[in-house]
């Protein structure tokens, strides 16, 4: 065992090496002191090495902007080392440092033979600007992608439709459960009771001998045991349910608990709780308690590695409960309400402002106005600017008749069908403009939202989802849709801890450079069209 | 001799012995590792076990070398060119240095009959007194290995192996030369403070 291996068994990607293997890299090893101020590698270099800071920090610069710091224990070069790219920022010590250096061949051998090795050091290639990411595996992250099956979930206690609702109260006792799903002769689960509907039955007289089927709900909202906790998460969130059934090949297979997910997600299980918070909201003040209280919540996902689009699922839900809520409080009962922009396409802004649409009804200018703005469904008709009817392509229901919402949205579709050269020359003036760090992603949205109602479709669906779809080079299409939701997190990071980094400036600043491609790979592909 | 102590080269060096008499101990293992413009070099790392002429090792419970390990080892006579081309251009560092560079010229003055040549050597453990005199203080406690080890945050390396303790040597003098240069010591400074020999 040679001498630094202790050292380097406890760093990841080295810790998934045996012993032997981390003695191979060793024995390359170059271990260097770099004084104050002293260039490690320069800007525009292959790097032959990458680099560990063992001991003091190195400064990753673009000029003489400093952009990242690699601190004890983290390394830095991979991209240029693996990838053979060249170096986009030099690398100066920032204080006496020193540097454990790996030949970049002897990595590459390692992840010839180390499977998890390799997959670790390909998960930091494949994103871009690897380099000034800092890569702790986040526990957030890890809790997420567990499964269901991976945390306890409890056998169901069941009943038949026409067992009594006592009955129930007996189930519920003796197995000491908060729930008793009602399934049919078959096993299918067709309804459940839960503690709380007991309690609102025999609060609101109904008598002990009811029928359990006239006191469920249903139906059943359930997760299946493959699914992720993140899934079983966000199904509790929309449906502000405590229980869901959990099922193995679409049987019943068990049951689990807001209270079970809540034990796995401690300290972090604040969002469970908003469900229950967003009901009780009557006045403005409240809801800019709650939505603090779910910014601050936001802080921590935004520090972790999770993706944009993830985030976005997870918050989404919420800020779709407390408009439902808001609704309540003043749409009339009539109203029938869309949304539309960035929430529309389910994609997270901040500050969380809802655009609606209200096709039938009415929506009071009162106390909650200022969280949205409202577009009138008769204000839009075949004389409308289409660059406003194809905005409704986002527009999704909210409340209110389902089927008036569709049937308008399908006429709008239509209207628009009807317009496609417009559609045409609007998507030209669209790629005409200048793309800039400020408006990089909406050019994308625009851009992405016009190529799919050309092309005939007219539903709500996430930029990067229709990015994806588009008929391009699959490389362009890979690295616009990362960077847009890397460009959509730093516009979240900003609102949220109120200041750009430098980091994300300059990835702000690159990331023009792959919409402009993108943009160009569009108007290529449109002179086919 | 170079202006710079950082454009000089060392190779820092450790060995295992059978015992502690110089006159009548063998080596029975050799590392060393170059340092050059303030990069320690693996790559051009030496290490080897060498076969002694009488099996006398009283000290396994420190090298953890077993008789059986040394039993396929090369003799002290086959692997006495390299160790010289390791010695030859660089000036040589270690902890306490003067026993091993004397078990050296032992073993090549009755093995071979020749006298090795050696440019210098410094003793970090030297390098550390004048170091901390230099900053004004006295040193009021033992400078062993350990305690330099424990002064620069490094007793996880693995310890009590000749390539293990020659790599700590050599992480500790990095750092040490860093220091060195700030306070524009010269090579020849370095070399008089470097290898004063403490008599015991």
């Amino acid at each position: 065992m040679l001498p630094p291996s202790d050292y380097l068994t406890k760093i990841k990607p080295f810790s998934y090496l045996d012993e032997e293997q981390i003695d191979e890299l060793i024995k390359n090893m170059h271990v260097s002191l770099y004084k104050t101020g002293k260039t490690v590698f320069k800007k525009g270099k292959v790097l032959d090495r990458i680099y560990l800071v063992r001991d003091g920090e190195l400064g990753l610069f673009d000029g003489d902007d400093l952009v990242e710091v690699i601190g004890n224990n983290e390394f830095t070069g991979l991209s240029s080392a693996i990838k053979k790219e060249k170096t986009e920022f030099e690398g100066r010590a920032i204080a006496d440092t020193i540097c454990f250096e790996f030949r970049a061949k002897d990595i590459e051998e390692m992840m010839e033979r180390n499977q998890e090795f390799a997959e670790f050091i390909e998960k930091i290639l494949r994103m871009r600007f690897s380099e000034i990411f800092h890569f702790e595996e986040d526990e957030l992250m890890a809790l997420f992608s567990k499964k269901v099956s991976d945390v306890i979930f409890r056998d169901p206690v069941t009943c038949d439709p026409e067992s009594t609702l006592r009955d129930v109260v007996r189930l519920m006792k003796e197995n000491g459960v908060g729930s008793v799903i009602i399934t049919n002769r078959k096993g299918n689960p067709v309804g459940i009771i839960t503690h709380t509907d007991v309690i609102d039955a025999l609060a609101s007289d109904v008598p002990l001998l009811s029928r359990a089927e006239s006191v469920m709900s249903s139906p059943v909202i359930a997760v299946d045991l493959s699914s992720s906790l993140l899934d079983a998460y966000i199904k509790f969130i929309e449906s502000a349910v405590n229980h869901l059934a959990v099922a193995r090949d679409g049987r019943l297979a068990g049951v689990i608990t807001i209270k079970d997910l809540m034990k796995s997600f401690e300290p972090r299980s604040s969002l469970l709780n908003y469900p229950k918070i967003v009901k009780k909201i009557e006045d403005p003040e409240q809801l800019e308690d709650l939505i603090r209280d779910v910014l601050s919540s936001m802080k921590n996902m935004l520090r972790s590695g999770l993706n944009y689009e993830t985030i976005s699922s997870i918050y989404i839900p919420v800020f779709d409960q407390i408009l439902r809520q808001i609704l309540k409080k003043t749409a009339n009962e009539s109203a029938t309400v869309a949304i539309i922009g960035d929430f529309g396409r389910r994609e997270l802004i901040l500050p969380p402002v809802y655009r609606l649409l209200i096709i039938d009804g009415e929506v009071k200018n009162g106390n909650f106005s200022e969280c949205y703005t409202t577009v009138h469904a008769s204000s839009f008709s075949e004389e409308k600017k289409l660059s406003d009817l194809v905005e409704l392509a986002d527009s999704r229901y909210i409340s209110g008749s389902g089927a008036r919402y569709v049937s308008f949205k399908e006429e709008i579709g239509r209207i628009v069908e009807g317009k496609k050269d417009e559609v045409l020359s609007l998507m030209k003036k669209e790629l005409r403009e200048k793309i800039t760090a400020e408006n990089c992603d909406v050019k994308v949205e625009k851009i992405a939202r016009l190529w799919t109602v050309y092309n005939g479709e007219f539903t709500s669906k996430t930029t990067s989802e229709r990015v994806r779809s588009m008929s391009l080079d699959p490389e362009v299409i890979s690295l616009t849709s990362e960077i847009y939701s890397t460009i959509k997190l730093i516009r979240l990071r900003e609102a949220i801890f109120g200041n750009r980094s430098k980091t994300d400036a300059i990835i702000l600043k690159k990331s023009v450079g792959v919409i402009r491609t993108f943009r160009n790979a569009v108007r290529e592909e449109m002179k086919t069209w | 001799m170079v202006e710079d102590i950082l454009k000089e080269n060392y190779v820092v060096i450790d060995v295992e012995t059978t015992g502690l008499n110089t006159k009548k101990d063998e080596i029975i293992a050799f590392a060393s590792i170059p340092i050059k413009e303030m990069k320690i070099h693996m790559d051009e790392s030496y290490f080897t076990l060498i076969k002694p002429e009488r099996f006398r090792i009283t000290s396994i419970k420190y090298h953890g070398i077993t008789e059986n390990d040394l039993l396929s080892a090369p003799e002290f006579y086959e692997v006495a060119e390299k160790i010289e081309n390791a010695l030859i251009s660089s000036v040589v560092v270690g902890y306490a240095v003067n026993i091993d560079v004397e078990f050296l010229r032992n073993a090549f003055k009755k093995k071979l009959r020749k006298k090795l040549k050696i440019r210098g050597y410094l003793d970090i453990a030297e390098i550390e007194h004048w170091l901390i005199r230099r900053r004004g203080r006295a040193v009021n406690f033992k400078l062993d290995f350990d305690s330099l080890l424990k002064i620069y945050r490094i007793e996880k390396f693995s310890r009590h192996s000749a390539m293990g303790d020659a790599f700590a040597t050599a992480y500790i003098f990095l750092k040490q030369l860093s220091q060195l240069q700030e306070l524009d010591v010269s090579p020849e400074d370095l070399t008089r403070f470097g290898k004063k020999i403490v008599f015991f």
